[in-house]
């Protein structure tokens, strides 16, 4: 067991090496140098060339990646060029508040999808599971942002029963915090929420039509202690590697939403980093994001053999 | 009488030739304030000139000392605003900065907005045009009109109490912004490094490169780098430095500071200048895009929004809780001719072009009607030296259009690109431009990019092409006759060169006389009318919207705002 976390850490790392290269390389590739782009197109060559030679980026490329790589390995993931602050700082401040819709995002919509795809499952053909089913594939095709403008305008702009920005004021408690989430937790749960219960139906419906719970019932035990202990153990599964899935795009993909409820997480800071060239911050924002996703992968993984003594993890 | 005199007597030659024209009726008061402010008459002694030629004409005693209508931050008292009890906070919705608020890199409308809270200049260069005293309280040039000596307020203090020097003057344009080193608008201000010299205590020499009889504005609040800050402060200057302290002499002071997410700002309670009214705190939210920002405003959650597009203004227009508050600017979109290669380098293929365009459907379709029509110059109606008589409004005249194209060889037609960047309604303008070309057998073939992309790979770069970009307002037309046009220009997109336009720039930019600066700026108009390195379709309105019980936003064509004199009625 600890040599397989072992191995997965090691990969991992090569992943996150190979990110980081790539990025490097995109950022380069990306139209424009980095001091026009801080500086705007109005300024002159000279000014341009100046603070190019101040911030380093007219040096060689390899110069540049190693200065990077080094400090990063260090710890150091040095400062944004475009708001000359430390990228560990904004990133940090991000973070948290990535995590916090993500958290309530799976909060409302694991439950949620899980009860859905099992009533769905043990309701197979009829009305009930068509509702869930098709009702939750529609939900996942709207798009986000045409979900958070309906939300906005009917729950904050008419009604004003909750706030169309995420971002609560600052020294607000926990309650007043989740009130300002509720709105962009929506449209992620919505977008989720028929992705997970098809899983979970489909898991459900295998393990209902499997030997085992045919045996299980043969045996007289009840209904519900085989769906508890034989049905549902098994048809998680496949369902906790989907969850998992996800969680890297709860944290750094979100940048639709983010825009939409002026929200400030790693989604929308990535997408003004790419924007502005900003290399430190977009390679430091994208490491992070990959080493959310690598953990949360790893998670799903332990959770797997946990629940799955079949798998041995070696 | 004798005051009048005495004002005479004090005044310099240029100072006395525009007295004489407010005396003898050939300048309009509001026009005397302008022009006078620039050549550093300040606005006490305008007002007795003012009462003094009212005296003279009607023989009765008005004060009409209408230079009061002129607020600079904080240096007026609130008129007539009902402050509600206890302390105020206003609470501001202004757009994402770009870069962080940085004294030496801001080169955006909203970081500028920010810096302008805690840090102040030599002159605010205002609504209407004035140049007004901040730190300055008086200047003059020389006759040639390439020196130019500031005297600064001796009263004026940053947040520490230590007051506003002529050694802090020099350090801020002697600094990192000149020293080879990297500012947005370094090149802009027309003099070099180490040419602001501190001559005593309180007195500042500017010696400049040309001569130029508008210098004031460049050294104002139309500059982006133009911040005075004090000498400790460059000393130690690095890139985001001025977020550890938003030091300055600003009636504001920052509380705190989170990118993209919020700042507090309160009350300067030692400020230098008369900030009685001025509410006590003030929350500033930021947002990404004007969507967001007008939810917010609907949900009650804002008293301003500083600044807000066409298109979202639209959804508040009917809400009784918001007040549309639009100013009139200079700022245009410039529709460019690459005229060193064919098609566009025969000007009547560029009239030809001009010539279709249906500049009110364009104002109302695209601007939702807050805006004016441009005539392919870019001197604005509101300027004092713009010449009404100089050229007709050009209309659409379609045949005449044909014609144009048929006498320069294309009586088919031809295709080129317009490339332009994805920014507010530019696109759509792009759209309607080629739609529009399309009338005379035109095929204009759009392509829109980002702006990182369109200004490295496409704006100065691209031959035998059209392109839009955009500019933003300035107090005098100076910034964009002399960088997109003459010869040496360095944002040139039209690569045009003409010698006759470089000579007519040069006087132009060194008349210190308003007469003649109408003159020479019809002439321009003409000039530019007529050859057309690029079509200006439009100047655009600054919208700003307030709570309907919100008074007292003030607001510039360059973005900047002030609510030091603002407050709650009812």
């Amino acid at each position: 067991m600890s040599r397989f976390v072992l191995r997965r850490i090691g990969l991992a790392l090569i992943t996150l090496f190979l990110l980081s290269v790539l990025v490097f390389i995109g950022t380069q590739m990306l139209p424009g140098d980095v001091g026009r782009r801080v500086l705007g197109p109005f300024a002159t060559q000279e000014a341009v060339d100046a603070l190019n030679a101040r911030l380093g980026t007219d040096r060689p490329l390899l110069i540049q990646y190693g200065d990077w790589i080094g400090s990063a390995l260090t710890g150091d993931l040095g400062f944004s060029i475009s708001f000359s602050r430390p990228v560990s700082e904004m990133l940090g401040r991000a973070l948290v508040n990535s995590f916090k819709l993500a958290a309530l995002a799976f909060v409302i919509v694991v439950p949620l999808s899980l009860i859905g795809g099992i009533v769905a499952a043990l309701n197979r053909g009829k009305f009930v599971d068509r509702l869930i089913t098709v009702g939750g594939l529609s939900a996942t095709v709207i798009p986000e942002f045409v979900s958070g403008i309906v939300l906005i305008i009917v729950f904050a702009v008419w009604l004003r029963w909750l706030p169309g920005t995420a971002t609560a004021p600052p020294g607000s408690g926990f309650l007043t915090q989740l009130r300002y989430l509720i709105l962009p937790a929506i449209p992620l749960v919505l977008v989720l929420f028929g992705y997970i219960a098809r899983i979970t139906r489909a898991g459900v419906i295998e393990s209902l039509d499997a030997d085992y719970t045919r045996t299980a019932i043969l045996k007289g035990l009840p209904r519900s202690t085989v769906i508890r202990r034989d049905v549902l153990r098994n048809a998680l599964l496949p369902t906790i590697a989907v969850v998992a899935s996800q969680i890297g795009y709860l944290i750094g993909g979100l940048v639709v939403v983010e825009v939409l409820f002026s929200y400030q997480g790693v989604g929308r800071l990535l997408y003004d980093a790419a924007q502005n060239a900003d290399f430190p911050l977009l390679a430091g924002g994208v490491l992070v994001v990959g080493a959310a996703f690598q953990v949360s992968m790893l998670l799903a993984d332990l959770a797997y053999s946990w629940l799955n003594p079949r798998i041995r993890l070696s | 009488m004798e005051r009048f005199d005495a004002i005479r007597r004090r005044s310099t030659p240029l100072q006395n030739h525009v007295i004489d024209e407010v005396q003898y009726g050939k300048i309009t008061r509001r026009e005397f304030l302008r022009r006078g402010s620039l050549l550093g008459l300040s606005f006490p002694v305008m007002g007795m000139v003012l009462s003094a030629c009212a005296e003279e004409t009607a023989g009765t005693t008005t004060t009409a000392a209408a230079g009061a209508t002129t607020v600079a931050p904080g240096t007026t008292g609130a008129p007539g605003t009902t402050a509600a009890a206890g302390p105020v906070t206003v609470r501001v919705g202004v757009d994402q900065t770009a870069v962080g608020i940085d004294p030496v890199l801001i080169n955006d409308e909203a970081g500028l907005s920010l810096l302008g809270q805690t840090a102040q200049y030599l002159v605010f260069s205002d609504t209407d045009l004035n140049a007004v005293p901040v730190l300055a309280e008086s200047w003059e040039p020389n006759d040639a009109a390439d020196v130019w000596t500031f005297h600064l307020n001796p009263s004026a203090t940053f947040h520490d109490g230590s007051p506003v020097t002529a050694d802090d003057v020099a350090a801020t344009f002697n600094g990192p912004i000149a020293e080879g080193n990297a500012a947005s608008a370094y090149g802009t201000f027309g003099f070099s490094a180490g040419n602001a010299v501190a001559v005593d205590e309180m007195t500042v020499e500017f010696t400049l490169d040309q001569p130029n009889g508008v210098f004031p504005f460049f050294v104002s609040s139309d500059n982006y780098n133009a911040a005075i800050l004090p000498v400790s402060f460059w000393e130690n200057y690095s890139e985001g430095s001025y977020e550890q302290s938003f030091v300055g002499s600003g009636p504001w002071i920052n509380e705190s500071f989170d990118p993209g997410v919020s700042a507090v700002y309160v009350k300067n309670e030692d400020y230098w200048g008369d900030n009685s009214a001025q509410p006590a705190r003030m929350e500033v939210t930021f947002f990404a895009d004007d969507a967001a920002a007008v939810t917010t405003f609907q949900e009650g959650r804002l008293d301003v929004i500083h600044s807000i597009s066409f298109a979202a203004a639209d959804a508040l227009i009917d809400d009784p809780n918001a007040i549309i508050q639009n100013i009139s600017t200079a700022q245009h979109r410039q529709v460019y001719f690459d005229v060193s290669s064919p098609p566009f380098d025969d000007a009547r293929v560029r009239q030809a072009i001009a010539l279709t365009l249906e500049r009110p459907v364009l104002i109302d379709g695209l601007l939702g009607g807050f805006g004016v029509a441009g005539n392919d110059h870019p001197i604005w109606e509101g300027y004092p030296m713009y010449n009404a008589d100089a050229v007709e409004q050009r209309s659409v005249n379609l045949e005449m259009a044909q014609q144009l194209l048929a006498d320069a060889g294309y009586p088919e037609g031809f295709t080129a690109p317009l490339d332009t960047l994805s920014f507010n309604e530019v696109e759509d303008l792009a759209q309607l431009i080629q739609a529009s070309a399309a009338q005379i057998g035109v095929t204009l073939e759009v392509g829109v990019y980002d702006s990182g992309t369109y200004y490295s790979d496409y704006w100065l770069a691209a031959a035998g092409s059209m392109g839009i970009v955009n500019y933003g307002h300035r107090g005098v037309p100076q910034v964009y006759l002399a960088a997109p046009l003459l010869s040496t220009g360095t944002w040139n997109a039209s690569h045009y060169a003409n010698s006759d336009y470089d000579a007519l720039f040069a006087q132009f930019n060194a008349e210190l006389d308003g007469d003649a600066q109408r003159d020479l700026a019809g002439q321009i108009q003409t000039l530019l009318n007529e050859e057309i390195p690029y079509a200006v379709p439009y100047f655009l309105d600054f919208i700003s919207v307030t709570a309907a019980n919100f008074e007292g936003l003030v607001t510039t064509g360059m973005g900047h705002f002030d609510i030091v004199n603002g407050g709650f009625t009812g």
